[in-house]
């Protein structure tokens, strides 16, 4: 009959092992043995140790807030939103900062980790003719990545300068619409209230376009109204106009129509915007030429660096204060 | 809760969770209520600059996580920082030193182009809110006595007396009489103390304004026609200073600064003056005599003029007190033009932030 280690497991008198093992339980003891050694560790503190030494990998998708409040809890993290209709060019921007990282710093930062590089390959990589398809073509940003970022850390080459997190909230573009016509979908970009830049996209072609122009100028126009509105961009937020597909504007063809229609976007942009927010920026940018030949890095080296270099979130200036109301002593007033 | 902190965790937090944000400022409430006049420095650092030093940051999260279990253990410098912020918020709902002290050490850190970084923005706000609404409260234009009249608060105890003896109880008249004597003592000592913050109100006043008035400095023993306003700018802010009976100081001090300083000789062009030009021209016998009492051992970089004239005395020399003034004052531009009535109002709120700092624990 076999014996075991621990007291109250009934395999000898007859019974089944008490952890259900078979023949390969370390508790058994040899049939001759008459002394009964410690029992060995349960299973299930077995399993706690290894627990502890098991590193949690991280997957590589966007962050969740949660992830990425990690960055924001150690330092001064800047939150980007960008937002457009779909097909206007947001994550193509995303896919050529990455690239151009991978050819030194941009804008005077340079690359200095990211939790999301698997994702910024797989957008680089369906950007790019090698990934097999006829044309660089980008995969859309589905609506799960809404409340969700890209990670990058930049460093300055200055001696002592300190790490900065860049969160990169890319909004689809089938919620962007959505988010115009109605208040409650607009209120579940959670992650907006926290950008320090938001960056509407409008695509170039779009613009180039007779039948489509109007409606994405009006839809751009009126999701910085409805942001607006609900209060999750204020004073504290600067807004950029990112007009892409420079090339395409740029058809010599009917290039000053193109332009001339871009132009009225951004002036009708900057003067309803401008004493709402912090700021307003307007860009005009070709992330993806067609034919290659537009360079276009050093436009986005910019934006970049006026995403990462500026922000009115930590504007350290206090509110100037109105002068009492209440009825103090003329002593304490005088020069106020 | 203070009802912005929703919005200035999400700097952190990204989505704020009111449950979190109630254990915070419990946490934050609790650390206040053992404040003393180190953790305050270490406090106003931490909230001010983003280079942190990471023994404060380990000591201050080990103290918070005393209160909050929950509070991230690393990782949490920025989040640290803001709660720096929101420890100095809880106080400014009411009159204290450590307010005052909070409050005046974030003004002075507003030094003309002095780079900061505060974790939240507002609550410099939130703290000059808190300066402005409190020197009013301490200075009402009120004279009367807030408090019932006397007959008010003594009939009822006085009745209470002359029933126990009708009734004739022995041990409950001694109670009543025992009650009524001190509710005199309580009515005396409430009086006294009105009318001593009266008369500290005017005394401050007619000492300010004599002084303004009188166009003579005590500390130089000159007319201040006859000083020029370099030489006297530090001088001046350090004698509205003791003029200064009531913390936090007056709105009108700056005003009032400028006035005293008005009619001193003036120099060609104030735009081209430094810091380190008040610091040289400050008469040498009156800052041996003053500095000695500044106690700026753990709050040197909150101060640039005091710590320079403390400096200076230290090194017997103005030009190398402005060497190290930047090490010290991290942010510091010591380029920058600075006309006399700025450089005067900031050394003044400097002395008056090290007397709050001073009555820590006081209250």
């Amino acid at each position: 009959m076999p014996k075991c280690k621990l007291p109250e497991c009934p395999i000898a008198s007859g019974g089944r092992c008490l952890e259900g093992r078979t023949d390969d339980c370390p508790n058994l003891l040899p049939e001759s043995s008459d002394a009964v050694p410690a029992p060995v560790p349960a299973v299930k503190e077995k399993s706690g140790k290894k627990d502890e030494e098991t590193l949690a990998l991280f997957s590589g998708l966007p962050l969740e807030i949660a992830d990425a409040r990690e960055f924001a809890a150690r330092g001064r993290a800047i939150v980007v939103a960008l937002t457009g209709m779909t097909e206007s060019g947001k994550t193509s921007l995303l896919a050529r900062l990455h690239q151009q990282f991978q050819a030194g710093t941009v804008g005077g930062y340079a690359f200095a980790g990211s939790r999301t590089l698997p994702r910024f390959e797989e957008l680089n990589w369906l950007a790019t003719i090698e990934s097999g398809v006829g044309a660089p073509r980008m995969e859309h940003t589905s609506r799960k990545y809404d409340n969700s970022f890209l990670h990058f850390t930049v460093l300055q080459s200055h001696e002592g300068a300190l790490p900065i997190d860049v969160l990169l909230n890319d909004i689809s573009g089938e919620t962007y619409p959505e988010a115009i016509t109605a208040e409650s979908i607009c209120r579940q970009l959670i992650c907006l209230s926290r950008a320090d830049h938001l960056a509407v996209v409008v695509d170039g072609a779009a613009i180039a376009n007779r039948s489509l122009r109007h409606d994405h100028c009006s839809k751009a126009k009126n999701f910085v109204e409805r942001v607006l509105q609900t209060g999750q961009i204020n004073k504290a937020t600067i807004l950029h106009l990112i007009i892409t597909k420079l090339d395409v504007l740029s058809d010599p063809a009917k290039a000053e129509e193109n332009t001339a229609a871009a132009a009225r976007l951004e002036e009708d942009f900057t003067k309803n915007f401008r004493t709402k927010v912090a700021g307003v920026h307007t860009w005009r940018i070709a992330a993806r030429p067609r034919d290659g030949t537009m360079p276009t890095e050093e436009s986005i080296a910019k934006l970049f660096a006026t995403w990462v270099g500026s922000t009115r979130r930590y504007d350290s200036n206090p509110t100037v204060l109105p002068l009492s109301s209440s009825r103090g002593r003329d002593f304490n007033e005088f020069g106020t | 809760m203070h009802p912005h902190l929703v919005d200035w965790f999400r700097n952190v937090h990204i989505q704020s969770d009111p449950k979190v944000l109630q254990k915070r400022w419990d946490a934050a409430v609790g650390y206040g209520k053992t404040l003393t006049r180190g953790n305050a420095s270490r406090l106003l650092k931490l909230f001010l600059f983003s280079s942190s030093d990471p023994a404060q940051v380990k000591s201050f999260t080990d103290e918070l996580l005393v209160l909050d279990a929950e509070f991230p253990v690393t990782g949490n410098v920025e989040e640290l920082r803001l709660m720096a912020g929101v420890v100095m918020v809880t106080f400014f709902d009411r009159g204290s030193h450590e307010a005052d002290a909070f409050a005046l050490g974030l003004r002075c850190m507003s030094f003309p182009n002095r780079s900061t970084q505060p974790a939240q923005p507002e609550i410099l706000s939130e703290a000059e809110k808190y300066l402005r609404a409190e020197t009013e409260r301490r200075r009402p234009i009120e004279f009367e006595d807030p408090t019932p009249g006397a007959e008010k608060t003594l009939g009822a105890k006085y009745k209470e007396v002359e029933e126990t003896e009708a009734a004739g109880d022995a041990a409950t008249i001694l109670v009543a009489r025992g009650n009524y004597q001190k509710a005199i003592v309580r009515l005396i000592q409430s009086n006294h103390t009105l009318v001593t913050g009266q008369i500290k109100r005017l005394a401050e006043e007619s000492a300010f304004l004599w002084w303004v008035l009188g166009e003579y400095s005590p500390s130089l023993q000159l007319r201040s026609a006859k000083l020029n306003i370099v030489d006297y700018t530090l001088i001046a802010a350090a004698e509205a200073a003791e003029r200064t009976h009531i913390l936090p100081p007056p709105s009108s001090a700056a005003a009032l600064l400028a006035r005293a300083l008005a009619p001193c000789e003036k120099v060609v062009s104030t735009k081209a003056l430094k810091l380190a030009d008040f610091l040289a021209k400050t008469d040498n016998a009156w800052r041996a005599e003053y500095t000695p009492q500044l106690a700026l051992s753990d709050c040197a970089e909150f101060v640039p003029f005091a710590t320079g004239l403390t400096k200076a005395e230290e090194f017997q020399d103005p030009a190398a007190a402005v060497k190290v003034l930047p090490k010290i004052c991290l942010g510091l531009d010591m380029k920058h033009g600075l006309s006399p009535e700025q450089a005067a109002n900031q050394f003044y709120t400097e002395l008056a932030f090290l007397r709050a700092l001073a009555l820590l624990g006081e209250n």
